[in-house]
This record gives structure tokens, C-alpha cells and sequence, in this order.
């Protein structure tokens, strides 16, 4: 009796190593999207399940965060080493995580890629930059340029030319503010992040290439500078809402979308949304004005999103496997096409339906052209983002309600970024 | 004469400021409403809309079936209704010896009990979620369930404390004489007297619980496991905005509270002036 229960016992182990050795255990990974949403979600979705179809020795997990507290979850799941294997998230956040090595550089894994010659040298360039190393901590998967939308009808009905001068721009916004009507020629984003607006205006404005000079001097106080943000926050109130002191993304693109507004400065992310409110035909998009110089300067920073892997992940190789497969030329398409941005893959720049996309195409011309240039914003300094969350938002609230000077708010700017880099500098003995 | 002035005194210094009062509460539920029953094309057209036309299930639909409210909503739930049944027990015995006894600390315990409403909650996320990693335990609904006990606990202990102090010591005694443990005496004569307590604390705890994002989005990392407020959050992108599904949303997360107030206002309003006045 003895002897048959242990040779059932022994016939039950047998079928269970069987079945264990058969199935060779999967690699999971864990992805994590910073800005998550209704629209995104089943793009990097249907993505997964190409991949996965593909390799089907790996399963990714994938997990939505909403981009109002990503940095926040982040931030915490760093300080707690309980990081995903890989994620995408916008270049501003690369050069702290960097720094602070939370994330594998990938220059290996990039020089053994096959479709690495395709991703646009600008593009990875401005990743480069965004880190004292110069090391690749991203593959940049889509790009976004600060871009004028404005309302392609009503400048067509005023018979005004697109804002390709800031003659154009500030003649425009004259011509059609209507405020008995409550229509106005601008939106000024004075709430949350209306820095960041600001600075690539000063910049495309007065052509000048760099936000330090040599000796360390910071050039956002510079008298152009001051010149051009006295004319364009001097619109605030006359030929802008009056509540346009407070408003951030959302009231900005609201005002754009329901018709309350001639233009407004953001960039392409926000094609979509104008695309289903307003609809085709009624909206265009512009490239910055030309500058002093007569050149396209865009400010560079937050102008890319991609690919990184933690250096928490325990499974590097096959996080890049994936990452490499995000950025790769089918994928970039699929995504890119559906979100309504730019491409970084140079296949994908040359595909139809970008020629279809007049906004995507004048951006990606505007990048393409060789007198463009693309101006680092420091956002290797740690405090980049404090600087402007609580420096420049409420300095603009300041000369938006006329309690500061726009020279005094220029100067308080340039010092904080100087004494940044001073602190940044000893830090790492440059 | 004299009648007409009286009501038409009582129209301008009673009525007309709770008419206006009422304007200012139920517009932004009007609103939303009417959001969530319009098309995504009509949300946003220049000509306003005051009622749906067409009216449209589309959004909710969305918000239910695509989007995943039905789960967040599932885990909402769970995690509520067990967070409130922790605080309520545990509050009840917290506020029972803090209102029948006396004992050295008690003043300090009282106070450190009150101090703790003034830490922010932010401060706690990283002690948080090293504790719950080590025990295995983030990403699971039971981590957000000991958060929320946590912090509900102490405000609605000190408002448990004045509902037993209410109550005469007399009926427990004489149960005990009668027979009766003390944990019996708690159960079985105290525990129907407290029901309004039982409902403002339960309340409390429930919308407290009911609304937290900042938790449920740090120390879950399984869109499976999402809680309401991250799911309305979702709909919110950096770049795009589905109002009508947020709407819809914001619609179906208010169902159970504006439920729960409607059930239990009476015993709100006693309960909370009752624990008020003798705390």
C-alpha cells in the first residue's frame, strides 16, 4: 500500500517537473507612460501587443500614470528603488535622473542598433545636452517645437498674412481683438508653467544662442529681452482676457477651442484637441517668428520625449529589446500619426502622411533647415524646474498686475539661473 | 399690510440668500450633468448648450466600459467600505476610553491626536511606501486600506470621544451589574445609542476615503488597481481633455456620496452638533 502511494506521489512530482521544465518562465517587464490618458493609452497598448507578438518570450506590464502628479510618483518610487525596467518621459526630467544616475546610459546598446542611424542627429543631439556627461540617457521617440496656432479663418477674413515676423504677430493680435464682442487677438499663459512660453519667446525674439555667456553671465535679463517681454506682456489686459493671469494649459487652449481667442503659443500636442473642437480648416500652425537675426531660434528642452531604462531594472537587455522596439520606424509612425506629433526616425519625417499633416511638416522643416538654431535651455541644473515653477510664474503674475517691473523680474530670473550654475558648477568642479 | 410686509421680509432675509446659496452649490452639479449627457462635439461648440440636444449615454458608456470606471470603482468601493469599518471600530474603542477613563497622558494622547491633522500627508509618502514595500504590501488594496485607517482615525476618534461622553455611565453600569462584560456593555447598550456618532464618523471616513488621489496613485503601480480619483485624472491628459467622459465620471463618483448624505443627513447634522458640544 506504502509502495503505491509513493509511486503516486513520485508519477505527481514528475508531472509537475514535466509541466515546470516545459514552459520556460517569461521576462516581465515593467513600463511606465508619465502621460497617460484616453488618447494615449490605446496607442501604447495596441504597441504592447505588437511587441509581444513578437517576442513572445516577453510580457510587458503596462502602467498609466496621469501626467498632473508622474513627477511625484517618480520622484517616490526612486527614493524607495522600486522603479520600473524602462519608461517614457519627457527630456526635462533627464538631466536630474541622470545626475542622480537613476537611469542607464545607452550608448552601448544605441551603437549596436540597427535603426540608430535613422533617429535625426538634432534630436539626439538636444538629449545629449540635456546632461553634463553628454551621454544618450534617451532615445527620443517624438518631438514637439513651441508653435503659434492661430485661427487660420479669421486672419483670412481680416486678410492678414500667418505670423512669420513678430510684426506679424503683434499686428495681428491688434487687428483682431474684438472685446466688445469678447474676442481677443492673444491668450498670455500667466498661470501654471507660463515661464516656459516666456522664455522661448525672449529667445526667438532676440536670436541670442545661448542662455550663459563664456563667463558665466546669464543672458535672460539681456536688453532685448526686456525690450520684447515689455511688448508682449504689455498685451496683457488690452487685447487679452483679463483672466489670463491665472490660466495654465487648459484655459489657454480652452479660450483657443471655443473661439475666444485669435492665438495662442504652445506646441503640437495640442493638434488633436483643437482638431476635435474647432475642426479642419478653421486653425493653422506657425513656427516661431524670425529673429532679429533672421533666423528660426527655438528654445530646446522639454522639446523631445523618449525612451529611458532604469538602472534599477534587472533585466537591461531585454528593456532595451522593447524601448529599441518603441523607437524603431513602425512604431514611431504608428504613434506619432496617432497623437499628432513629430517623428524623430528620418524615415517616418519623409512618410506621406506627414506631408498630410501641413503643421507636423512645417515644424519638421523648420527643424530641418539648417539656419534653425536650437537653443539648450539648462535643464542639467537641479533646481531648472524650482527656478521656474516659483521664480517665474509668479514673476510674470507680478508684471502681469503691474506690482514689478519687467526689468526687476528679468534681473530676479538671470540671478537665480546664475547662482544655479555657480552652485552647479562647483558641485561637479567645471 | 402688515402680513405682506412680514413676507416679503422673510423673502429678502430668509429665501433669496438660500435661493442664491443653492445657485452657487448645485450649478457646478448642473453643469457637469449636462456635460456628461452631451455629445464630445457639443461640449466645446461656441453656441452653449443649457440642456443635451442630443441627449447621449455615449460618455458614460466610455467612461464605464473603455476607460475602466468599472474597475476603479470596484476598488473604490472595497477600499472605502473596509477602511470605514476599521475606523468606525477602532474609533469607538479609542473614543470609549478616552470618554469613560481616566488616565495619566490622556490630555497629551488627546492633543497628540489633534496634532496629527497638522503633518501634511505628502511628508508620509516615502516612509509609506518603504514600509509597505518591505511588507510585500504596494500595490495591493490593503495598503491603501491601513493608509486611510490611519489617517481618518485620530480626527474621528476625538468626535467619537464626545458622543461617549454623552452618554450616561449609568446604562453601561447597569448592564454590567446585570451581568454584562464591558466589551458586551459597549456592543450591546452603547453601540445603539451611538448611531449618529457611528453615522458622522462612518460619513466622514467614507468621503475621506472616497476622494484620496495622492496615495492611491504613489502606492499602486497596477492600472488594475486604480481607485476613482486616478481614474478621473486619467482623463486629463498633459495634452488632451475628454470632458464628457471626465463628466460622465465625476457623475458616477458622486453617486455614492451624494447616496450616502442623502440616507444620512438627519443623523449628520444631530451627530456632529452633539459631538461638538460635549467633546
Amino acid at each position: 500500500m506504502v509502495k503505491k502511494w509513493l509511486l503516486l506521489l513520485f508519477i505527481i512530482c514528475l508531472g509537475f517537473s514535466a509541466v515546470c521544465l516545459g514552459a520556460p518562465a517569461k521576462i516581465k517587464l515593467t513600463f511606465w507612460n508619465n502621460n497617460a490618458g484616453p488618447e494615449r493609452d490605446p496607442i501604447f497598448r495596441e504597441l504592447i501587443k505588437r511587441f509581444q507578438e513578437q517576442n513572445p518570450d516577453i510580457e510587458v506590464e503596462y502602467v498609466a500614470i496621469p501626467s498632473s502628479a508622474a513627477k511625484q510618483k517618480y520622484d517616490v518610487a526612486a527614493a524607495a528603488n522600486d522603479l520600473p525596467d524602462c519608461t517614457v518621459f519627457p527630456q526635462q526630467w533627464l538631466g536630474d535622473y541622470a545626475t542622480r544616475k537613476i537611469i542607464l546610459p545607452l550608448d552601448s546598446y544605441y551603437k549596436k542598433w540597427s535603426e540608430g542611424k535613422d533617429i535625426s542627429a538634432t534630436c539626439l543631439q538636444s538629449v545629449r545636452d540635456s546632461v553634463s556627461s553628454k551621454k544618450l540617457y534617451m532615445i527620443p521617440q517624438t518631438g514637439t517645437l513651441d508653435t503659434i496656432w492661430y485661427r487660420s479663418d479669421w486672419f483670412k477674413k481680416a486678410n492678414l498674412p500667418a505670423p512669420r515676423t513678430w510684426d506679424d504677430f503683434f499686428n495681428a493680435v491688434d487687428k483682431l481683438t474684438d472685446k466688445a464682442n469678447y474676442r481677443y487677438g492673444y491668450s498670455i499663459r500667466g498661470g501654471v508653467a507660463g515661464s516656459y512660453p516666456l522664455q522661448a519667446v525672449l529667445y526667438s525674439y532676440s536670436g541670442i544662442t545661448s542662455f550663459f555667456t563664456a563667463k558665466g553671465k546669464c543672458t535672460i535679463n539681456d536688453p532685448k529681452h526686456i525690450a520684447i517681454a515689455k511688448r508682449y506682456l504689455g498685451l496683457y489686459g488690452k487685447y487679452t482676457s483679463q483672466s489670463d493671469i491665472t490660466a495654465g494649459y487648459k484655459e489657454m487652449a480652452a479660450a483657443f477651442d471655443t473661439g475666444s481667442t485669435a492665438m495662442i503659443l504652445h506646441n503640437l500636442g495640442s493638434y488633436t484637441q483643437h482638431l476635435q473642437t474647432l475642426g479642419a480648416g478653421k486653425f493653422a500652425a506657425a513656427s516661431m517668428p524670425l529673429s532679429l537675426t533672421g533666423r528660426h531660434v527655438l528654445v530646446a528642452g522639454n522639446t523631445f520625449s523618449g525612451y529611458s531604462i532604469f538602472s534599477t531594472s534587472k533585466r537591461p537587455a531585454a528593456a532595451w529589446k522593447f524601448i529599441s522596439f518603441l523607437a524603431s520606424e513602425k512604431s514611431q509612425s504608428y504613434w506619432n500619426q496617432n497623437t499628432g506629433q513629430m517623428p524623430t526616425n528620418n524615415k517616418v519625417l519623409n512618410e506621406k502622411w506627414i506631408q498630410d499633416a501641413p503643421q507636423i511638416s512645417l515644424l519638421a522643416s523648420t527643424l530641418a533647415d539648417k539656419k534653425t538654431i536650437l537653443v539648450a535651455s539648462p535643464i542639467y541644473l537641479p533646481d531648472y524646474s524650482v527656478i521656474m515653477d516659483q521664480v517665474v510664474d509668479p514673476g510674470i503674475q507680478m508684471v502681469l498686475s503691474g506690482k514689478k517691473s519687467v526689468e526687476t523680474f528679468l534681473n530676479e530670473w538671470a540671478q537665480a539661473l546664475e547662482k544655479s550654475k555657480k552652485d552647479y558648477d562647483t558641485a561637479f568642479k567645471k | 399690510m402688515k402680513n405682506f410686509g412680514s413676507k416679503i421680509s422673510k423673502f429678502f432675509l430668509f429665501f433669496f440668500p438660500l435661493m442664491l446659496v443653492m445657485l452657487f452649490v448645485l450649478f457646478p452639479f448642473y453643469w457637469t450633468i449636462n456635460t456628461a449627457f452631451k455629445r464630445e462635439s457639443d461640449i466645446m461648440n461656441t453656441h452653449i448648450q443649457y440642456l443635451p440636444s442630443p441627449w447621449t449615454f455615449h460618455n458614460f458608456f466610455n467612461a464605464w466600459q473603455n476607460i475602466g470606471f468599472s474597475v476603479y470603482f470596484k476598488n473604490s468601493l472595497i477600499v472605502s467600505v473596509l477602511s470605514v469599518i476599521l475606523v468606525v471600530l477602532f474609533s469607538i474603542l479609542v473614543g470609549y476610553a478616552l470618554g469613560r477613563f481616566n488616565f495619566r497622558g490622556k490630555k497629551g494622547f488627546m492633543l497628540t491626536l489633534l496634532c496629527t491633522q497638522f503633518i501634511p500627508h505628502t511628508m508620509l509618502i516615502i516612509p509609506f511606501f518603504l514600509i509597505f514595500k518591505s511588507l510585500g504590501l504596494t500595490s495591493s488594496l490593503w495598503s491603501l486600506i491601513i493608509v486611510y485607517t490611519t489617517f481618518q482615525l485620530p480626527f474621528n476618534s476625538v468626535i467619537m470621544k464626545g458622543f461617549v461622553a454623552n452618554i450616561p455611565k449609568e446604562l453601561e453600569e447597569a448592564a454590567m451589574v446585570d451581568g454584562c462584560s464591558r466589551l458586551r456593555a459597549i456592543f450591546n447598550v452603547i453601540l445603539p445609542i451611538l448611531l449618529p456618532g457611528l453615522i458622522a464618523t462612518g460619513s466622514f471616513a467614507f468621503i475621506g476615503c472616497w476622494n484620496e488621489f495622492l496615495f492611491a496613485l504613489i502606492l499602486i503601480s497596477k492600472s488594475s488597481r486604480y481607485t476613482i480619483p486616478v481614474g478621473l485624472n486619467f482623463m486629463m491628459g498633459e495634452y488632451d481633455i475628454n470632458y464628457g467622459a471626465l463628466a460622465a465620471g465625476s457623475v458616477i463618483a458622486l453617486i455614492p456620496s451624494v447616496l450616502i448624505f442623502a440616507y444620512v443627513q438627519k443623523y449628520l447634522v444631530q451627530g456632529l452638533s452633539t459631538g461638538a458640544i460635549k467633546g
